[in-house]
């Protein structure tokens, strides 16, 4: 071996191989990339009364993935979802939450539709100082430092979808809900609206969540005869309502609800609902660019018969608004995407959707849509312009707002 | 010395470009790298400080806005505003000339001019419950308009005033032109007055939109050619909020698909950063946001050509020192390569003189490496040709001498050998006449005997019839029988007279065609039949045959005598080698013209034939197997020249163990001369 040092063209060579070698490490040290996945938590309920409407969330979220990934993945590596099944179970919910977080070790948190489920997870999240994204509408008075809400606040959702209806379909109005914080909470809301308009809340009543038995609700309807039912009723239940009023002469009452998307409109085919509103940011019907694409690639993943509506819509862009984060630190730690999270903007299928750094909510457009034959929303009016989120509604002070939210579950127990 | 190199193009070119890739190519490489590593890490920084003061810029301008909504907010809920507000909503009842409202307008405006500084408002309004702006700092033209039906309701003012009295919400509304501000740009901030949980009115307050100016044109970070842009979109046209550097006349209203990218993105609620190109085809580092609460699209840019100065300084110097390193390097290369092309040229040249002849020549190298230690090796190796020549040389005179030496011997030898031959030839060929003679001795002995016999028989009669008749006593039958017997005699005498003269004349003409060697023309058959005649006597003593084939009439005009001497020979050797004594055999010459001057002669005998290891010797001079039996060995060796020499002929032989043997002759019938 010593010879080859003695010729000149054998020390050429063994200099030229050596540079080769050298160089040919560089590049790979230049070049080497992690290639591990980064884990994702998606925690909605598979089982249980919410499982209807939370199970096309994980696939939203899974479209979402699906798109990232196949655009090179945040930072060079593919997202992987570990989902996990909260069971429509609020204990349930925290503990799977705490279970991602400590043992499959996710990065961020995709989850919940429930208020009860979201209030079970917020504990954990912020005794993690992780990260959850929140998809659906809710009632507001809350900011958690460690959830990014991606739903409706109430002046999104509640406070003009009340005007709305006490404008254009009657200042007499009954509220009907599941039992539960959300209702309990919009109610609180509205009430306040209808004051402000002049309006009369003729009953304020609650079924448990589940429930099936709506024969003294309709019969109340029946008696009351309200100019609009405002719902807030979530899961099965609103099918029962429906089936239940539709079967007697106040089928034709007016229903803004609160909770019922394309989702479960597709479960309620059998159902003719000739004067059933809802006001959401997002409906399946918005013609543009960017959501005929993303309801053409939902059904291309997820089977043509399925709908998108404005719970999917948030978790799939949440999911974006995180990656975006993600990529603009350069970590997944929770911490650090977190506050990245609240300068980010998407152009998402309902429009631009901001976060708010404030609030932690999302600037998002409000739409009032009436419900086809065909299941789908009619858009009858829109704001222009995405809104500012205010989970607290500023005519009150957040401290009022907490008495309130205080005294609603105190309520409640 | 270029040339040099250039010339020996293959070795120097290898070394110059060997030693380039192991000089320049690492440095270039690792120089590139870091060049490039250089610029990624700078590209990183430079779009991250670009994104840093973009977020800056849009979180001064969010929480301004939203620290305004929280002072009006915070404004509407104090007890004194509400006061104002009912107090002045009380005069305007009564009327705006009235005292009542007069006295709650100075004491409103005493207040809000205060705040209005404060906060940098350029108006402060009260609506009241109808939409009637019921006071105004400015006091411009939409005072005592109202809101919901006047001129100015779909206005920011008249929109937020809406909204506030229905949602009871905190208005932000976006920046536009306000024609009772002389159309500048203004944003309005409106929020409700409630009095238990109810509407009872708005307060509003201005702000335009130099209020953000100085957020805007903040240039901290963004060098000599930094700038903000925001704009806004409306339907598919993009407006301009902010001034663009480059450009001397404002730039106002462009349709989206021509305003730069950046903002484009921004519009498009895009948030990102990256290299890109401005409003004037500038390259640029920009950062692009999109400001939820003006509904504007922001863009922070900086030329590339400052932002990445550093860049190209370092690449520059990173190319210069390349360079300067490429020819330090190169120039390495070259003296290293004349190093070692220049004793190589120097061996070469050397070697060339040792190949010509000059032996003397040594290579003229003192130095430590190998190719020193090359030239001691090349300069022990002439010397070692040299003195091996010298030796040579000297071997080589007394070699030729001694060969000169024995050439002459063998000369000599050679001579004497071919004396000795030749006396032998001829010896032999004597010693054939001898034969001959003999025989011709044996053939004649007898009818000179049978003469002899018949002449003393006559004789002795003769005396006996003449004493008789002397004697008178003979008689005539006695005389009778005498003339008988003497008849008799002298016809045996007669004939055997003529049988000798026959012999004689016939062996003189063999004889003298084998020593004389005359050349004639001659008839083949009768003269192969004398040949074979004069050999009778030999053949008579064995049990073997001879026959003849032969064309009749065939003149042949050739050297008889070498025919004699071959045939002679070819029937002695068959007789002294073929067979064994006693054992019978049959001898066959075959004569035919193949053509007209083309004669094949066949010879050939039955005999045990001549052993294969033989074959190749017979015809050479003194070979013999019976050299004690007093066999010359020079027999065939006659026969050869005989046949090649004189008859100008070619011979064959043919022989296979106990089937005999073939000589076959060929030759010309008129010989050439």
């Amino acid at each position: 071996m010593l010879s080859i040092l003695k010729t000149v063209s054998g020390r050429l060579a063994l200099l030229a191989g050596f540079t080769l070698i050298v160089g040919a490490s560089g590049w790979a040290i230049q070049s080497y990339k992690p290639e591990q996945p980064i884990r994702i938590g998606v925690l909605h309920s598979l089982t249980g009364t919410m499982a209807v409407s939370e199970r096309p969330l994980v696939d939203a979220v899974q479209l979402a993935v699906t798109e990232i990934n196949a655009n090179g993945g945040v930072l060079g590596r593919p997202l992987e979802m570990v989902v996990a099944d909260g069971q429509s179970n609020g204990a349930v919910f925290a503990r799977e939450a705490e279970r991602l977080i400590t043992q499959e070790k996710v990065s961020v948190l995709f989850g919940c539709w429930t208020s009860f489920s979201r209030k079970a997870v917020k504990p954990v999240v912020e005794k993690y100082r992780h990260l959850l994204f929140y998809p659906v509408q809710y009632e507001g008075l809350e900011q958690s430092p460690n959830i990014i809400y991606t739903g409706s606040a109430p002046n999104q959702q509640i406070i003009p979808g009340t005007h709305w209806a006490l404008e254009n379909l009657g200042k007499r109005v009954y509220l009907l809900g599941s039992d539960y914080i959300f209702p309990h909470t919009a109610n609180r809301i509205i009430r306040d609206i209808v004051r402000v308009a002049g309006g009369q809340v003729l009953a304020e009543r609650y079924l448990p969540l589940g429930s099936g038995d709506m024969t003294a609700s309709v019969e109340e309807i029946r008696r009351l005869k309200p100019d609009v039912i405002l719902n807030t009723i979530n899961g099965d239940s609103n099918f029962n309502f429906f089936q239940a009023l539709q079967a007697t002469d106040a089928k034709d009452t007016p229903i803004l609800s609160f909770s019922v998307s394309e989702g479960e409109l597709a479960q309620y085919a059998e159902l003719s609902l000739n004067a059933h509103y809802a006001v959401w940011s997002y409906f399946q019907s918005i013609d543009s660019v960017a959501n005929r694409r993303f309801v053409a690639d939902y059904k291309r993943l997820f089977g043509a018969h399925r709908v998108t509506g404005d719970p999917i819509e948030a978790a799939y862009f949440g999911v974006h608004l995180w990656a975006q984060a993600a990529q603009d630190v350069g970590v997944v730690d929770p911490g650090r995407v977190n506050n990245a999270v609240l300068l980010q903007s998407f152009d998402a299928p309902s429009g631009i959707v901001s976060v708010d750094r404030a609030t932690r909510h999302v600037w998002k457009r409000v739409r009032i849509g009436k419900t086809q034959s065909d299941g789908q929303f009619k858009e009858l009016q829109a704001s222009l312009y995405p809104l500012r989120p205010e989970p607290f509604p500023s005519y009150r002070s957040n401290a009022e707002w907490q008495q309130v939210a205080d005294q609603i579950s105190k309520e409640l127990k | 010395m270029i040339k040099l190199l250039l010339s020996r193009h293959s070795l120097a070119l290898r070394l110059l470009a060997g030693l380039f890739l192991i000089s320049i190519i690492p440095l270039a490489g690792v120089s590139l790298l870091s060049l490039s590593n250089f610029e990624a890490a700078l590209n990183r920084m430079v779009i991250a400080n670009m994104s840093s003061i973009a977020d800056k810029k849009a979180d001064q301008i969010d929480t301004y806005i939203n620290e305004r909504r929280v002072d009006m907010y915070q404004l509407s809920r104090f007890p004194d505003i509400r006061n104002m507000f009912t107090a002045l909503q009380a005069g305007h009842d009564v009327g705006v000339d009235s005292d009542a409202y007069r006295q709650a307008a100075v004491r409103a405006e005493k207040l809000l001019a205060e705040l209005a500084a404060g906060y940098d408002y350029y108006d402060m309004l009260f609506i009241n419950l109808s939409g009637e702006i019921i006071f105004s700092l400015k006091k411009e033209a939409d005072l005592s308009t109202n809101l919901r039906t006047g001129p100015y309701r779909d206005t920011g003012l008249g929109q937020g005033f809406q909204q506030s009295m229905a949602l009871l919400s905190t208005e932000f509304s976006v920046f536009d032109n306000y024609a009772p501000s002389g159309n500048r740009a203004a944003a309005f901030i409106t929020t409700p007055l409630l009095s238990n949980g109810l509407p009872i009115g708005v307060l509003a307050a201005q702000i335009n939109l130099e209020i953000l100016q100085p957020v805007i044109e903040d240039r901290t970070g963004l060098g000599e050619t930094g700038e903000a842009i925001l704009a806004q979109q409306t339907q598919n046209t993009v407006t301009y909020t902010s001034h663009l550097r480059r450009l001397a006349a404002p730039l106002n209203q462009i349709p989206i698909e021509q305003a730069a990218m950046p903002m484009q993105h921004a519009l498009h609620g895009e948030r990102g950063q990256d290299l890109s190109v401005d409003y004037s085809g500038h390259d640029v580092v920009a950062a692009w946001r999109y400001l939820p609460s003006l509904r504007w699209g922001m863009v922070v840019k900086i030329d590339a050509e400052e932002a990445l100065a550093p860049l190209l300084r370092l690449r520059l110097h990173t190319l210069l020192v390349l360079g300067i390193l490429v020819l330090i390097a190169g120039a390495a290369a070259f003296f290293l390569g004349f190093s070692i092309i220049n004793p190589l040229h120097h061996f070469i040249n050397v070697i060339n003189e040792i190949t010509l002849g000059d032996l003397t020549q040594r290579v003229a190298l003192s130095r430590q490496d190998e190719l020193g230690q090359l030239a001691v090796a090349f300069n022990r190796m002439a010397d070692e040709v040299q003195n091996g020549r010298d030796t040579l040389e000297q071997t080589v005179v007394v070699r030729t001498a001694e060969l000169m030496i024995a050439k002459t011997d063998a000369e000599t030898a050679f001579h004497s050998l071919k004396q000795t031959q030749d006396t032998l030839v001829q010896s032999e060929k004597m010693a054939a006449l001898g034969g001959l003679v003999a025989g011709i001795a044996h053939e004649i002995n007898t009818p000179v005997g049978v003469i002899l016999m018949s002449s003393t028989h006559l004789e002795t009669e003769t005396d006996k019839v003449s004493s008789r008749y002397q004697q008178g006593e003979l008689s005539g039958d006695e005389l009778e029988s005498y003339f008988d017997t003497a008849g008799q005699s002298v016809r045996l005498m007669t004939i055997n007279s003529q049988r000798a003269a026959e012999l004689i004349n016939s062996f003189k003409q063999v004889a003298v065609d084998q020593t004389g060697g005359e050349r004639r023309e001659f008839e083949l058959k009768s003269y192969i039949e004398e040949i074979v005649l004069s050999l009778l006597p030999k053949l008579k003593r064995t049990a073997i045959s001879m026959t003849l084939e032969c064309p009749e009439g065939l003149i042949v005009d050739s050297y008889p005598g070498a025919l004699s001497q071959i045939l002679t020979n070819f029937i002695v050797n068959s007789l002294q080698h073929a067979y064994q004594p006693d054992q019978a055999g049959r001898l066959k010459i075959r004569v035919a013209l193949l053509s007209d001057d083309n004669i094949r002669l066949l010879y050939s005998d039955d005999g045990q034939g001549i052993p294969p290891e033989l074959q190749s010797k017979i015809f050479d001079p003194f070979f013999t197997t019976q050299r004690g039996n007093g066999g010359s060995g020079l027999g065939l060796h006659i026969v050869y020249n005989a046949v090649y020499q004189t008859l100008k002929g070619r011979l064959q032989m043919h022989s296979a163990f106990a089937q005999g043997t073939m000589f076959t002759l060929h030759f010309p019938r008129v010989c050439p001369r």
